[in-house]
């Protein structure tokens, strides 16, 4: 009797611990890739499978469908390391084929970093003011000297970015894929990065 | 000569184990979206006062986020929708920058969306219905037909800065959203 209750508690176990580390995005199988950034196209829309649902649930929930805004994610720099708190990148972008984007700073709770800098976003109507069509901006945990859109990443530890892009122009998997979304590159950092593998 | 006697072995366990492992899955994948709905249903009809009443949220800070991946560049109004005692109607105002109304399922599933291209300079009157209750929609109204009887409106507005968020105030003071028994 006792084999069968520690099979069953054990396996009831797993069971659940694995459908919360899947849809705690732990084993994030991201369809469609731009760069350092990846998104899924099926998030939001009624299609969308049971895991990829309860992963949306936790740690997007109220996500809209692909026609209205894609989200992309990335939480590595452009060498493959983690994004975190204690390095400055160096942000540059130019003007997507939608109609408003903005890049958003997550921590690893998916919740905004706590900080009072008013800085946990950049956008579209800050970032490329005309007749600019490029633009170039800083991530930091603290305020740079230099000019340009700053995102601040004090208490985001080991953090991720999401840019959403609202209506965009196609939502073809060719054309989201050549998208030329925002580079991060890691200018300098305070402490030993983690290092990271690919995305 | 000891007769051998019936040793009960792991085999048949470790099987029972291994289906359990595959329904606590399957279990858990598929109440956890339903699961989070409801909290978070019952989030904003507390902040709203109740069930099918629109709450308009401040500028999204760090401080007073109230769920996860929120932009600070958009003003969220939200209604939890309960259409199990009738239909519920909703208003949006025609804004001047990118607005939008998205109504979710019960599930999460984002059943439908309209956005200010698509809303006219009088606005959006949309009724909202579940599957088994009666349309009665009046001449003009936008339809959405949920699957469930629980389900969630969130409104976006886009207000990436002080100035265009006071805009934003003024312009989703007339929206709302009630149940047609509370005669709108």
């Amino acid at each position: 009797m006792w084999r069968w209750l520690i099979c069953g508690v054990l396996g009831l176990g797993i069971g659940v611990g694995s459908a919360l580390a899947v849809s705690g995005g732990l084993f994030s199988d991201a369809k469609l890739v731009s760069g350092r950034w990846s998104t899924d196209p099926t998030v939001g829309a009624a299609a969308a499978n049971p895991w990829l649902r309860a992963t949306i649930a936790r740690v997007g929930l109220l996500a809209l469908t692909k026609e209205e805004t894609v989200y992309f994610n990335r939480d590595v720099d452009e060498d493959g390391a983690k994004l975190v708190e204690g390095c400055t990148y160096a942000l540059a972008g130019e003007a997507i084929p939608t109609r408003w984007w903005s890049i958003t700073i997550y921590g690893a709770d998916q919740m905004l970093p706590i900080n009072t800098d008013r800085a946990s976003s950049i956008d579209a109507t800050r970032a490329l003011i005309a007749p600019a069509t490029t633009w170039s901006g800083t991530l930091s945990p603290t305020r740079p000297t230099t000019p340009g859109p700053w995102l601040s990443s004090k208490g985001g530890g080991t953090y991720s970015l999401t840019i959403r892009l609202y209506n965009p122009q196609s939502v073809e998997k060719s054309a989201l894929q050549a998208l030329k979304l925002p580079s991060v590159k890691k200018v300098s950092c305070t402490q030993s990065p983690a290092s990271g593998g690919a995305n | 000569m000891a007769q051998d006697k019936y040793k009960p072995g792991w085999l048949k366990p470790i099987a029972f184990g291994a289906l359990m492992v595959v329904l606590g899955h399957l279990l858990t994948i598929g109440l956890i979206p339903n699961a989070i709905m409801n909290i978070a249903m019952k989030r904003i009809a507390e902040a709203s006062g109740g069930i099918n009443r629109l709450a308009h949220g401040n500028m999204v800070t760090p401080q007073n986020q109230q769920i996860v991946r929120s932009s600070p560049d958009l003003a969220y109004s939200t209604c939890a929708l309960d259409l199990s005692k009738g239909p519920v109607r909703v208003f949006i105002g025609k804004g001047a920058d990118y607005t939008s109304a998205a109504f979710y399922a019960g599930n999460t599933d984002n059943v439908f969306t309209l956005n200010d291209r698509k809303i006219g300079p009088e606005g959006a009157k949309i009724m909202v219905v579940s599957a088994r209750s009666p349309i009665a929609a009046q001449p003009g109204e936008v339809v959405v037909s949920l699957p469930s009887d629980k389900g969630l409106l969130l409104v976006r507005r886009l207000a990436p800065s002080a100035e265009a968020f006071k805009r934003v105030q003024a312009e989703r003071a007339k929206d709302y959203c009630r149940a047609v028994i509370d005669g709108v």
